[in-house]
């Protein structure tokens, strides 16, 4: 199922699975008054790598990530998803790859069996390894079993966000965008839902991308990370490189604002604040 | 069937201009701030009711098929405007929609009425014009409120649909409880009516009819026609208006039109 990860920027043919899982060039969106919210953004993100996206807040962090499923349409610029134009794919299909977490989990009142089975349900056959897909998520999102037949709404946040989590999952996609996943999450919470995540990458070879406000959890989940600054793209790189030598002062102060990346070096996410 | 009717005349209008009258003192008096609201709706009431008596009793006498049709284009079309300017919604192209909605169910309830029901051989206004009327103002009042609840519901739970799409929902699929929530709210008011009809209300027609010297069983029955008919038109111009909008709130490429929905509202 999942391509094991790529060397990226290389230019392949739309067929290699050694493709980018993204691959902007030039991407931007206006609003229709034509007030940008992001501009000229370049980037490329590696099969089976981790990008973490982040930035104040209105600095274009929800407006990128909703490009790469295609909630959202581009302005301008280019987007590549797994080495196809994105406007190529079949939208189901782009979004069964390309699978999305939110802030808000969208349980949608159902049992969690219910919500777990939506996507196939939507697509309007189950799989024959139902179970046992089951079975994989509920662990890859550290969910008990005996959650499976709950009503949705009476879970606890950090549960309702993984049962989210395991249903983003359960389409064994090759790409997991995470909007703020942890932001409404207390920091334990929030800790063991991305320990997951970076299981998942190194196990399964997953494809992040995630925005994020908590410096902490970027350093922790370690890859790459996506600066941007009014709908600008400031900085990318590997975490370590840029938080050791930001390329310009204005990211440098962002890194170093108090509660954000530098404030607490040493510190595990679970003992970090929202940056 | 009009012999023992008790004729109103313009002397008696004056008489019922009173009881408005004694509204707007009222509100006066308490500062109730309705007394303008209370004046227009009385100016707007009588002139409307004179004109629609007058141009009515025009057609009622010439009895052509296109006289009947042309009246009754008016009135949808004045429902369907109507509509739209009621929901407050600022979506282009609202009025033609549920004109065009109320156009079709009403046509189509109005002709089982009057061909299977009635039997109606010829373009009588007497019946085609009233039964129309109470067809085209329920299925209007349905489907506007089908309308309003539908994208009040898409813009609170915006996230929701996002969070569907992006599980690979298409947006019939995204919207599909919306939809029934607004169908059902709008519904709701004419199945309740069928369950009050009689115990706590007299409903309009019947008490006309009444008036108007019909036997009281009579108008029970053309009652229970009316009440079935609009239901049905509440419920198929609940489902088509609503039908007929959600789309407006996606791309072909399964997005939802955040912009247009805030701009609807």
């Amino acid at each position: 199922m999942q391509t094991p990860a790529a060397p990226s920027a290389s230019a392949v043919p739309e067929t290699d699975p050694a493709a980018p899982a993204f691959e902007l060039r030039g991407l931007g969106r206006c609003l229709p008054d034509g007030r940008a919210l992001l501009e000229g953004v370049h980037l490329s993100v590696a099969r089976g790598g981790i990008l973490t996206i982040a930035g104040p807040s209105g600095a274009g962090k929800s407006t990128l990530i909703r490009l790469l499923n295609r909630l959202d349409e581009p302005s301008a610029g280019e987007l590549r998803v797994l080495g196809r134009p994105i406007a190529d794919w079949p939208v189901r299909e782009l979004r069964r790859r390309v699978s999305m977490v939110f802030q808000e989990p969208s349980l949608l009142g159902l049992s969690v069996r219910e919500n777990l089975t939506l996507p196939f349900r939507l697509q309007g056959a189950m799989p024959p390894d139902l179970d046992a897909r089951i079975a994989e998520v509920l662990v890859a999102a550290d969910l008990s079993h005996d959650l499976l037949e709950r009503d949705a709404d009476g879970l606890s946040v950090g549960q309702k966000q993984r049962v989210a989590l395991a249903r983003g999952l359960i389409a064994r996609p090759e790409v997991l965008l995470l909007d703020e996943p942890t932001a409404a999450l207390d920091p334990a919470t929030a800790e063991r839902l991305l320990s997951g995540l970076a299981r998942l990458n190194r196990s399964a070879g997953l494809t992040l991308v995630m925005t994020s406000h908590r410096f902490g959890e970027v350093r922790r989940l370690g890859g790459r990370l996506a600066v941007l600054m009014g709908g600008r793209l400031m900085a990318e790189g590997p975490v370590a490189e840029l938080l050791a030598r930001p390329p310009t002062d204005e990211v440098g102060a962002f890194l170093q604002e108090p509660g954000g990346s530098n404030a607490t070096p040493q510190a595990p996410v679970g003992e970090t604040r929202d940056g | 069937m009009v012999e023992h009717v008790i004729a109103l005349g313009w002397p008696e209008v004056l008489l019922l201009l009173v009881l408005m009258l004694a509204a707007m003192v009222v509100s006066l008096v308490l500062r109730l701030g309705l007394t303008q609201e209370l004046a227009v709706g009385t100016a707007r009431s009588v002139v409307q009711l004179s004109a629609v008596g007058f141009v009515i009793g025009w057609v009622f006498q010439q009895r052509t098929w296109y006289w009947v049709l042309l009246l009754l284009a008016a009135m949808a079309l004045v429902a369907g405007y109507t509509g739209a300017r009621r929901t407050r919604l600022r979506l282009p192209g609202l009025t033609w929609l549920l004109t065009g909605v109320l156009v079709v169910v009403s046509a189509v309830v109005l002709l089982y009425l009057t061909q299977a029901v009635l039997g109606l051989r010829e373009w009588d206004p007497r019946y085609l014009i009233p039964l129309g009327g109470m067809l085209l103002g329920n299925a209007m009042n349905s489907s506007t409120l089908a309308v309003e609840r539908l994208v009040a519901e898409l813009a609170r739970s915006a996230g929701d649909v996002e969070a569907l799409l992006a599980l690979g929902a298409s947006p019939g699929q995204a919207v599909q409880r919306y939809r029934h929530a607004a169908i059902s709210a709008a519904v709701t008011p004419a199945i309740n009516g069928l369950l009050t009809v009689g115990i706590v209300t007299l409903p309009g027609m019947m008490t006309g009819q009444m008036l108007g010297g019909t036997a009281p069983l009579q108008a029970a029955l053309y009652q229970l026609m009316i009440l079935f008919g609009i239901t049905l038109c509440a419920l198929l111009g609940a489902i088509l208006a609503v039908y007929g909008t959600a789309p407006r709130f996606f791309t072909p490429a399964w997005q939802l039109q955040r912009a247009v929905l805030r701009a609807a509202r």
